[in-house]
């Protein structure tokens, strides 16, 4: 009987995982409002919906640049880079640790707990927001936002994954030396319930049509992550 | 603690747990209404923010239990008939997940389900999670354990 309970809490584990890596990302504090009187009406709905209509004209957290200095951090292509074709948005997630091309370390993260595979990176969450149009050979360029429901030493630097459509896919260490967080031995860490975003470049591989963008962190048995769809056109 | 404090000093304090109150709030009411709960909860906060003692528990604990009241407000200005009908849209992937899972989940009892959605969806320890409900780690634990029981009861693979 434990061990079904046990299952249950594996299934529920997995849900909510799941869950979370797919909820948009929260509304910012309300500053003018915050004075406002409680418990009578007053017109959310217009605020939130002109504040949703802001974010989903700004494009959110996707953006094309144009860069000459990334040509590693190609997927399954070798296309140069060439202009953006979608403007850079003012509402990006914030950035704490930029882009960075370091080859995947694979770390051993895995062990065993009571006849379970675990890593400390289990109960990591992962958000993000994907989308825009692109060409082949663009930078695409998004935020992946890591929380941690308890302070995360990120020693060793876990691993990520990104698959670009059904074919590309690549996998990168984290950027854990530039992350703004550090323990009392100067090791990065993920504080407790904070966000933090990491920056992400990949280039468009030679691919046209809708293709889905999936990111993923390394280790877990159930990776935490997000996807989203891009358009990807000849020019 | 907070003589004198301002706005952005609030918004720089209670931004690291903007996602958690979110989500908690996600857990509870329909999407349409999540971010005017979590909204709400901050002015509430910020309105009561110098009664925050964090000596009596973290701050994303006073935090939810804060966005727990509002939405528990929330639902209390509803028709009672429309009750089932948020929380059957509470958790809007559960078409693309689990949604066998989701619909026992909403058949737990309340204090069950609050339990699951701070733990397994919001994400939180068991300690925070006791913090919220106002009880100690032991009980939110045995929560959890009938939680997951019941769970299995509803879901029909009960094999005892």
């Amino acid at each position: 009987m434990t061990d079904l309970l046990d299952e249950m809490g594996e299934r529920l584990t997995a849900a909510g995982r799941q869950w979370r890596a797919e909820q948009p990302p929260p509304a910012g504090v309300p500053l003018e409002r915050l004075d406002d009187r409680l418990d009578r009406p007053r017109p959310w709905r217009v605020v939130a919906a002109a504040a949703a209509a802001v974010v989903v004209v700004g494009g959110l957290a996707t953006v094309l640049t144009r860069s000459h200095d990334d040509q590693r951090s190609q997927v399954g292509t070798t296309g140069t880079p060439t202009t953006q074709t979608t403007p850079q948005p003012s509402t990006l997630p914030a950035v704490d640790v930029p882009w960075r091309d370091l080859p995947a370390g694979h770390p051993h993260v895995r062990h065993r707990e009571h006849g379970k595979v675990v890593t400390r990176f289990d109960r990591v969450s992962a958000t993000g927001t994907i989308t825009g149009h692109l060409h082949p050979g663009d930078l695409l360029t998004f935020t992946a936002v890591i929380q941690s429901p308890t302070r995360l030493v990120l020693d060793p630097c876990p691993d990520f994954n990104v698959a670009f459509g059904r074919y590309s896919w690549n996998t990168w260490q984290l950027n854990c030396r530039q992350v703004p967080y550090r323990d009392g031995r100067n090791r990065p860490v993920l504080p407790a319930f904070r966000d933090v975003g990491f920056e992400m470049k990949v280039r468009v591989p030679d691919v046209r049509g809708d293709q889905k963008v999936l990111w993923t962190l390394d280790g877990p048995q159930q990776m935490p992550g997000f996807y989203g769809i891009v358009k990807v056109t000849a020019r | 603690m907070t003589e004198g404090a301002s706005r952005e000093d609030f918004a720089r304090w209670v931004q690291p747990h903007l996602t958690v109150m979110t989500r908690y709030a996600g857990r509870q009411v329909a999407p349409a209404d999540r971010d005017d709960l979590v909204q709400e909860a901050l002015i509430r906060a910020w309105q009561r923010w110098s009664t925050y003692d964090p000596a009596r528990g973290s701050a994303a604990g006073w935090l939810l239990a804060i966005v727990a009241d509002r939405c528990r407000r929330h639902r209390s200005r509803r028709p009672s008939g429309r009750v089932v009908e948020l929380v059957e849209h509470a958790a809007p992937p559960a078409q693309r997940h689990d949604i066998d899972l989701e619909r026992a989940i909403a058949g737990l009892a309340r204090r069950q389900r609050q339990a699951v959605d701070l733990h397994y969806f919001v994400g939180l320890d068991v300690a925070t999670v006791a913090e919220v409900m106002g009880c100690a780690p032991g009980t939110v634990k045995a929560t959890l354990h009938q939680a997951r029981a019941r769970l299995r009861e509803l879901l029909g693979d009960d094999d005892d």
